[in-house]
């Protein structure tokens, strides 16, 4: 249960048999529901065939019928293992926040960072830019790679980055350039933070913003490690849950 | 206060009460002199006052304490006290005169060196200046006599303060009042009582209290043995998340916690060489140096001693001494595989973001 | 686009300082070095042969690089808090990855030297030191100067110091503080400080010769060089430079038409950059309170009580009444028409009792005082478009 979507994800003997995401919107308590309900119906099964559920992530006391809840944190580490066996360092890059995560044998943590309390490194940082600059952020990470130049935003609050992104479009600066400048200072915002914990092989990408190419391709130039993205990096806190679930 | 204890015997009857802030002032002066010490920890909310006279960047245990006192929150006070430590509680005593001039300001040179000979010589004559200026604030005399009263008083404090810490890190490790409240939380509002009531009311409150039996069953080793870090007790948030992730906390490390009751002034030597001695003793807050005696090595022993399963740090926005401290003392955890947390705690903080940070943590050490 | 003169000797100064760099990075085979504050006494350490480096003064070379940033990110990632004073990370960023710094860092430290006066982060910056590099750390306690002048029991404690602090350096270098070699860095010392309070004063002229980002440049001498015969050549040359100017009516701002008092350490970065909008609008900044940091007595008669009572009496040492009243003796002896306050993310000490500073020239004086908050050496603080507003509107009050 996130701050802004919500998923979920149903194992049975350690498969994956169906996920979902819904927006969370302000009613926690029914996206839950509702979200697995949806999982439900992917898979096939019923509510009562559930044995054990657990719920994780912001709002994760609101998850109604949870047997446990389990901070995102571990969770995360157990379903990016579970999506890429190798991994070794986790980044997540949500909505509201972004964590570094440090993994061990078995999708153990190890160490982690977060940063909760700052929009900037976080997809809240990308959704105030698009808005800024009247763009989608469906091809925000396209066009960031498109550039030829990035544009300097050396503030590390948002609000004042904001405001460096207004003085660019003012001077005539290349609206992709300016997108590239966006994607770089989050990538190095990110960068900065996972700096605090050793990074190794493999390096999985997950979260809402492992969509996006501009930051997985700058986030791999600034930390010069590859960046693997699963298919289902959004899900890996969920899957994770579930895993847990089913210990 | 009185609601503490039902009906406690103050011996002075109103109370004279001395505001204080920072780990080095002399309480026993001034309670020799008829005051009352009572830490200003800060408060939750942010009244806006301190704002007009304190940059963005300033720690919150100084600007809520300048932020009481110009909502009048503090007018009751007879003084406020303040020992020489960091710039942020500098800065609040340079404030403190021009803008709260009804609340006199006692400003304790306490040194910085806690090795040699000079500067003990220089905190004696400290000792000697503050004594003479809390006389003429209090309008009467400091008799030795009178001083070594208070410091027997004192001593009794911190025995029964060690005594909750001994049953807190004891296997059984539930503080009285703890089978209700969780061990963190009880354990600290006790020794945060310690700061806020006058002294004998307390030892006779605590006194009774480490009486009873402890009922709370053993929890068998599994609850996960932690340690805290920081400069108050100022933010009970985190005692309460603790608790409810299922860790103890079993010592800690922090400016007002165990270490300012480990060490008791001698009885039986002069009564200001005592106070400067236990002073120069204490295992140093960030703000102090001794080359041998480091805060690093003592957390380190601590963790050993108390078979610690983790170290939380918990370090107030920008708090420079103790920032610096964490970068150190981090990298010696991390040199000897012991699992360490950071926590930032500032004016608002948010309990979320607290409580997630804490149950991963317990969860990673759980394993 | 208006053009400025420049002053040809803060060339000489700048080269000075490169080649003091490189010097000390040589002679650092042959002679001990010892990495110090700039509120240390120098002067005992110079005398005795022994050579000094200001890691403060290499945070604020990180800041003008465009270093600081990057530095401050290594010290960043090994734990090191983002609100801590940025030249002690830039610093300590520089020590763990030197290949990225300025100069590809400092040389080795053979002993550490931090004296409390300036503040209390030199404490933890130097403690950090004293465990990256493993050498002897002496920690010279000033007191706080809670009244003007000092109380005696103070100045005992820092003379007694001052005494260990010679036989601890004895000891780790094998050298002595020889007294006629002592005298001789302290007239030198003395020399060097009455001519920095001479080109000081040359802001009180109309027009003002000189403006505060010259002397920001022009200051490393008597930080770096306080002691030596270079400083004072420098100075020399600068005074009649600056004396040139008077005589020719020059000001540092042609058209002088508002004179201003900078508070607080410079934005290093933006070293001219930042004064730019108030020098087209015909603003100099004729004195400021970073650079008069530097402008101690030392007493000839009796040196280490005088060493003792020049550094526990700095500026930033002494109680608030005795700043206070310092300031508005600046701004009355300079005419200033306003100033110009940097809150320094940075700098507790010069920061925070800023808003008592505006208040006081405000209700005395009369004038108008702007704060802006932003960084000595991290740019990631500074917010162009605030800043660049609120100077407009300030200047417009002028």
């Amino acid at each position: 249960m996130g701050a802004i979507t919500a998923k979920a994800a149903i194992i049975e003997d350690g498969d994956l048999l169906a996920t979902a995401v819904i927006l969370a919107g302000y009613d926690r308590a029914a996206a839950a529901i509702q979200v697995l309900d949806q999982a439900l119906a992917h898979a096939g099964l019923t509510r009562e065939r559930i044995a054990r559920l657990v719920g994780t992530g912001y709002g994760r006391v609101q998850v109604p019928g949870a047997d446990r809840t389990v901070t995102e944190i571990t969770c995360h580490a157990r379903g990016a293992h579970y999506l890429c066996p190798s991994v070794h360092t986790v980044i997540d890059i949500g909505g509201q926040d972004s964590k570094g995560i440090s993994v061990g044998p078995g999708g153990k943590v190890l160490d982690f960072v977060m940063n909760d309390k700052c929009a900037a490194g976080t997809g809240r940082f990308l959704e105030v830019m698009a808005h800024a600059l009247e763009e989608d952020l469906v091809n925000f990470g396209q066009i960031a790679l498109s550039a030829p130049r990035r544009a300097s935003i050396s503030s590390t609050c948002t609000v004042f980055a904001e405001s460096e992104v207004v003085t660019h479009v003012a001077k005539g600066i290349p609206k992709a350039e300016i997108i590239a400048g966006i994607h770089k200072a989050i990538a190095a915002r990110v960068a900065t933070m996972v700096g605090r914990i050793s990074v190794r092989d493999a390096v999985v990408l997950t979260g809402g913003v492992a969509r996006n190419a501009g930051v997985a391709r700058m986030l791999e130039e600034k930390l010069g490690h590859a960046i693997v993205v699963p298919e289902q990096a959004q899900l890996a806190g969920a899957i994770g849950a579930a895993l847990i679930a089913r210990e | 206060m009185a609601s503490e204890t039902g009906n406690p015997r103050l011996e002075r009857n109103p109370p004279s009460l001395l505001g204080f802030l920072t780990a080095y002032v002399p309480e026993e002066l001034f309670h020799a002199a008829g005051f009352t010490p009572v830490f200003i920890f800060h408060a939750p909310d942010d009244r806006g006052h301190a704002r007009a006279h304190l940059p963005s960047f300033t720690c919150w245990v100084a600007g809520s304490a300048l932020d009481q006192a110009l909502a009048g929150d503090l007018d009751h006070l007879a003084g406020m006290a303040l020992a020489k430590t960091c710039d942020s509680t500098q800065g609040l005593a340079d404030l403190w005169q021009p803008n709260v001039p009804h609340v006199p300001l006692f400003h304790f040179g306490m040194p910085l060196r806690l090795d040699s000979s000079s500067a003990r010589a220089y905190l004696l004559a400290e000792l000697e200046s503050l004594r003479a200026r809390i006389q003429t604030v209090a309008g009467r005399s400091i008799s030795d006599e009178t001083l070594q009263e208070s410091i027997r008083l004192y001593n009794r404090t911190r025995a029964l303060v060690r005594r909750l810490y001994a049953r807190a890190a004891s296997p059984a490790g539930v503080p009285p009042g703890g089978e209700n409240r969780g061990s963190a939380p009880a354990l600290y509002r006790l020794v945060r009582a310690a700061f806020q009531m006058p002294k004998d009311a307390y030892n006779d409150h605590v006194s009774q209290l480490l009486g009873r039996p402890s009922t709370f069953p053993n929890d068998g080793g599994r609850k996960r043995r932690v340690l805290l870090v920081g400069p108050a007790l100022g933010d009970p948030v985190l005692f309460d998340v603790l608790d409810q992730s299922g860790a103890r906390v079993v010592g800690d490390l922090m400016d007002l916690g165990e270490r300012y009751f480990a060490v008791d002034a001698a009885e039986d030597s002069h009564p200001l060489e005592a106070l400067a001695d236990r002073l120069l003793a204490l295992v140093p807050t960030p703000t102090k140096h001794h080359p041998q005696r480091t805060r690093e090595a003592h957390l380190l022993a601590l963790v050993r001693q108390r078979r610690a399963d983790g170290v939380i740090f918990a370090r107030q926005k920008f708090c420079e001494p103790h920032g610096f401290d964490y970068a150190q003392m981090a990298h010696a955890l991390d040199e000897s595989a012991v699992p360490n947390l950071l926590v930032e705690l500032e004016q608002a903080s948010q309990t979320g973001q607290v409580r997630t940070r804490v149950e991963a943590f317990v969860e990673m050490i759980t394993g | 686009m208006p053009t400025y003169p420049r002053l040809q000797s803060l060339r000489e100064i700048n080269s000075v300082m490169t080649r003091y760099y490189v010097q000390r990075k040589a002679l650092a085979r042959l002679r001990p070095l010892a990495y110090v504050t700039s509120g240390a006494p120098v002067e005992i350490m110079e005398a005795m042969g022994i050579l000094t480096l200001y890691p403060e003064n290499y945070g604020a070379l990180c800041g003008a690089r465009g270093d600081a940033v990057g530095l401050c990110q290594v010290a960043e990632a090994a734990g090191y808090p983002t609100d801590l004073c940025s030249y002690a990370r830039s610093h300590i960023g520089a020590v763990k990855q030197p290949r990225n710094a300025p100069l590809r860092g400092m040389p080795r430290p053979d002993l550490l030297v931090c004296c409390s006066n300036i503040c209390g982060t030199v404490l933890k910056w130097y403690e950090a030191l004293a465990a990256l590099y493993d050498v002897p750390l002496f920690i010279l306690d000033v007191p706080f100067q809670r009244a003007t002048p000092a109380e005696p029991h103070i100045i005992t404690y820092v003379v007694e110091q001052l005494h260990e602090f010679v036989g601890w350096l004895g000891t780790h270098t094998g050298r002595r503080l020889r007294p006629d070699k002592f005298h001789t860095v302290l007239d030198r010392a003395r020399e060097a400080i009455t001519l920095w309070q001479e080109i000081l004063e040359f802001g009180r002229h109309r027009p003002s010769p000189i403006n505060a980002p010259d002397l920001f440049i022009a200051m490393a001498p008597i930080v770096a060089l306080r002691g030596t015969t270079k400083a004072t050549e420098c100075y020399r040359h600068l005074k009649a430079e600056l004396e040139e100017r008077v005589a020719q009516g020059i000001g540092a701002v042609p058209g002088e038409r508002y004179r201003l008092l900078w508070d607080n350490i410079a934005v290093w970065y933006r070293l001219y950059r930042f004064f730019r909008p108030f020098m087209d609008a015909g603003a100099c900044f004729v004195a400021d309170t970073y650079t008069n940091a530097w402008t101690v007595e030392l007493d000839a008669e009796e040196p280490f009580v005088g060493m003792a009572q020049a550094y526990t009496g700095i500026f930033i040492n002494i109680d608030l009444p005795t700043r206070l009243r310092t300031i508005v003796d600046l701004a009355s002896r300079f005419q200033v028409d306003g100033m110009v306050m940097h809150a320094n993310h940075s700098c507790k000490p010069f920061s925070i009792t800023q808003n008592e500073v505006r208040d006081r020239l405000r209700d005395e004086l009369g004038l108008p005082v702007l704060i802006l908050e932003a960084d000595m050496s991290d740019a990631r603080l500074y917010n162009e478009g605030t800043i660049k507003e609120r100077v407009a509107a300030f200047l417009e009050m002028l």
